[in-house]
């Protein structure tokens, strides 16, 4: 990843703003935290976790974690174009992501946004790693429609008691803290409260999930008449799916594009397998579309940056997150066929073949979690194409 | 489509299932899961089925071997991969082959499920490729000597024989360059213990086999010598008919999880499967499932009606293990997390065990070859 492959506005401030990254990384990013170029970039536990970790206190320290927030809060107070050629860069040098991604890319944002100044002193230790967070949204009956959130919270003296059970928590088993959407009134979205929810609270336990690749990288949380204070409202009571909003934009559009390298990577790493032993015609003709799929979703991402405005956001962010998940699932099922080759499992150590199979299972769930695939598409017929609903 | 006595033998095997499989499904993917399972599936009547009843068998066809297949596949794939070797890939060359010694010696065992074997020409540099085997058998007094490396040999650990191809006459030409034996795996020499760590299909072993001056009797010889290219060849097609229809059972069992959950899973208001991006997904699942199983069946009646079936076979595999994967990505998608974890549904489980068959018996392409060979032979334009 060479080279910016498209004309960017913000011409010479961002090619400065570039280098400026390239140096820090060049001096600051220690050769023994680099990724792998077969990676997983959604989840980590154990010396994956503890490397991530080191990196964020790193990142703090030079003053880079959180590169998108107000300088006043941490960040350097650049736009979404400067973020996402920052996260590029990372990937391209093959920094890990930060530990503390979910306290980063969403509730800092959304604290940034409808906190109170109470609320904002939790930005430190977001930045610092000292805290870390997990999102509590999703629920067994409100995956897709979180308007079906039945987690519940009553009025008590001092503030709330909340109980109920969410599911598919990523980070749920390290973190601190967790933003919290919970039914405090009756109807559907406009119910909803955001709490900030103490992990470590008397009532709250966490138990992770295993998932097919043999990760427990989620976790179903109960809540159990936990008591949250009132300055732990995110917003107004009832105003919590405007709040939510905040978070998942974000998420599903400039965070996915810290991943690109990663696709990149194992696309071109596909091209080498074939290389390695005596592999049918038809297998290298699916690496090659593969390999030029992820050239083109790489490319797409900058066309996107480079359409930004004041407006809506382009449509080549929102189609980023539907297609990275179709691109890599295809690229690992592609490794499968490859590395069950006679010729090519020859060549290829136990570690890497591991490697491989894992990702491969672990991509499964990169058209599911995040927002399914059917959800984006929704989302692309609605706010691109201005289709309307059934 | 299946006789009255077909269905008879389904609802057999369905009855193991739902008694059997489904008490511990948790426990079908622990080290030896299947073979400890094969007792009780001999004892049911349900493996021995090919054979003729004077070696414990049922005497019937290989479409009543493919509904019993599907149907145990689609509960506990790995018990069904044990299962075809002890049902099909040993037995129909054993009894096309062996001598009436032979049978008797290894057929009522596997057949009560009281012994299994395994079948072993996969080598490093031999999958697609047979004549890439190394494997050698040399004469030795009273017999022969076998040494060899092969590997991703499947329940080779548990096994009690293994039906091991080896090059007999290194410089004569495929047809003629291999020879087949039933190895006794408590032969001195004989080292099937180092274990190949697997996506799927863990419930039984998958390991390297290494022989290391082997000595084996000339009974232990199948057919003659020289004999093992068309014994390989004599077997291969009812062996992809049975990967097909386990394919078929994996994909139907996925696509009927994902029917149920469709049903009852309720957002915005209303169940999912009043999306039309579901319920269209549903209709394509179970049609292609269809069309899988017909696939199989096709295949399965001409070989028992004596049929030239390589292509039938050829193309009842690629379809169901091929098409039959994407099912099973297909309710993956539908179950959303809940398909991703292990928790709740069998569908990851599903999805990792039927991706195998794309490969194992012989990889798509090579199916795809097959198929267009057989036509253009069939053209008179080979």
């Amino acid at each position: 990843m060479s080279g910016l492959p498209v004309d960017l506005p913000g011409g010479s401030d961002l090619r400065a703003f570039r280098a400026e990254v390239r140096d820090w990384l060049a001096q600051n990013l220690p050769a023994e935290l680099k990724v792998p170029y077969l990676r997983d970039p959604t989840g980590a536990s154990g010396a994956e976790l503890e490397k991530r970790l080191r990196w964020q206190s790193i990142l703090h320290a030079g003053g880079w974690a959180a590169v998108h927030w107000p300088a006043e809060y941490g960040g350097r107070d650049v736009g979404m174009l400067e973020h996402a050629v920052f996260l590029a860069e990372c990937a391209a040098a093959r920094a890990p992501e930060p530990a503390n991604v979910i306290g980063l890319s969403m509730v800092g944002p959304t604290l940034i946004e409808h906190g109170t100044v109470g609320q904002l002193a939790l930005l430190p230790p977001i930045l610092s790693g000292e805290q870390m967070w997990c999102q509590l949204y999703s629920e067994p009956e409100a995956g897709s429609d979180l308007g079906m959130i039945r987690t519940h919270g009553t009025r008590v003296a001092g503030g709330w008691s909340v109980s109920g059970q969410k599911v598919w928590c990523s980070w749920a088993a390290v973190a601190d803290r967790g933003m919290l959407l919970a039914r405090t009134a009756a109807g559907r979205l406009d119910g909803l409260t955001c709490f900030l929810i103490d992990m470590h609270a008397p009532g709250v336990r966490v138990r992770p999930m295993r998932q097919i690749s043999g990760d427990e990288h989620f976790c179903e949380v109960f809540l159990d008449e936990v008591q949250v204070l009132e300055d732990q409202v995110v917003g107004a009571p009832g105003a919590g799916w405007a709040v939510a909003t905040t978070t998942l934009t974000h998420e599903r559009t400039t965070a996915i594009f810290a991943r690109h390298g990663a696709t990149v990577d194992a696309a071109e790493l596909l091209l080498t397998l074939l290389g390695r032993g005596s592999v049918a015609d038809v297998l290298c003709d699916r690496a090659a579309k593969l390999w030029t799929d992820a050239q083109l979703l790489r490319l797409s991402a900058y066309r996107g940056l480079s359409e930004l405005g004041t407006g809506d956001l382009p449509a080549a962010l929102y189609l980023q997150r539907l297609a990275w998940g179709v691109a890599n699932k295809a690229i690992f099922d592609l490794a499968a066929d490859i590395t069950s080759e006679p010729s090519v499992r020859d060549e290829v150590s136990a570690g890497e073949l591991a490697a491989w199979q894992k990702l491969f299972l672990a991509s499964q769930g990169w058209t599911i979690g995040g927002g399914t695939s059917e959800i984006q598409r929704n989302m692309l017929a609605s706010r691109v194409l201005r289709m309307a609903r059934a | 489509m299946l006789t009255e006595n077909e269905l008879k033998w389904q609802a057999l095997a369905q009855e193991f299932a739902d008694s059997v499989l489904e008490r511990d499904r948790a426990g079908l993917e622990q080290p030896g899961a299947a073979r400890r399972l094969m007792p009780e599936l001999g004892a049911a009547g349900l493996i021995g089925t090919l054979l003729p009843a004077e070696y414990g068998g049922a005497g019937l066809s290989l479409v009543h071997n493919t509904v019993i297949q599907e149907v145990l596949s689609g509960s506990a794939p790995s018990l069904a991969a044990m299962r075809a070797v002890s049902a099909v890939f040993v037995p129909v060359p054993l009894m096309q082959f062996g001598t009436d010694a032979q049978k008797a010696r290894w057929l009522p065992g596997i057949a009560a499920g009281e012994s299994t074997s395994a079948i072993a020409f996969t080598e490093p540099d031999a999958g697609s490729d047979l004549g890439g085997m190394t494997t050698t058998a040399t004469p030795a007094t009273s017999g022969y000597t076998l040494n060899g490396h092969k590997w991703y040999i499947s329940g080779s650990t548990e096994a009690d024989f293994i039906l091991v191809y080896a090059v007999t006459a290194p410089d004569a030409p495929i047809e003629s360059r291999l020879s087949a034996f039933l190895v006794p795996t408590s032969l001195p020499g004989v080292d099937a213990a180092t274990g190949i760590e697997t996506m799927g299909m863990r419930g039984l072993s998958h390991a390297q086999v290494r022989f290391r001056d082997v000595h084996l009797s000339r009974d232990d010889l199948l057919g003659e010598i020289g004999q093992g290219y068309e014994i390989v060849n004599y077997g291969l097609a009812p062996e992809r008919i049975d990967i097909a229809a386990r394919a078929v059972g994996c994909a139907h069992r996925a696509y009927r999880e994902a029917l149920r959950y469709a049903g009852q899973r309720r957002q915005f208001g209303r169940p999912i499967r009043k999306f039309q991006a579901v319920s269209h997904r549903l209709a394509d699942m179970c049609t292609t499932v269809s069309a899988s199983r017909l696939l199989v069946l096709q295949a399965a009646r001409q070989f028992d009606a004596g049929e030239p079936c390589q292509r039938e076979a050829a193309m009842a595999k690629l379809h169901a293990a091929n098409e039959g994967f994407k099912v099973c990505d297909d309710a993956m998608q539908i179950l959303g997390a809940l398909g991703y974890t292990k928790e709740i549904y069998p569908v990851e489980l599903l999805f990792r065990d039927i991706r195998v068959l794309r490969m194992g018996g012989g990889t798509d392409e090579i199916m795809r070859h097959i198929i267009q060979r057989e036509e253009y032979l069939a053209l008179g334009e080979l």
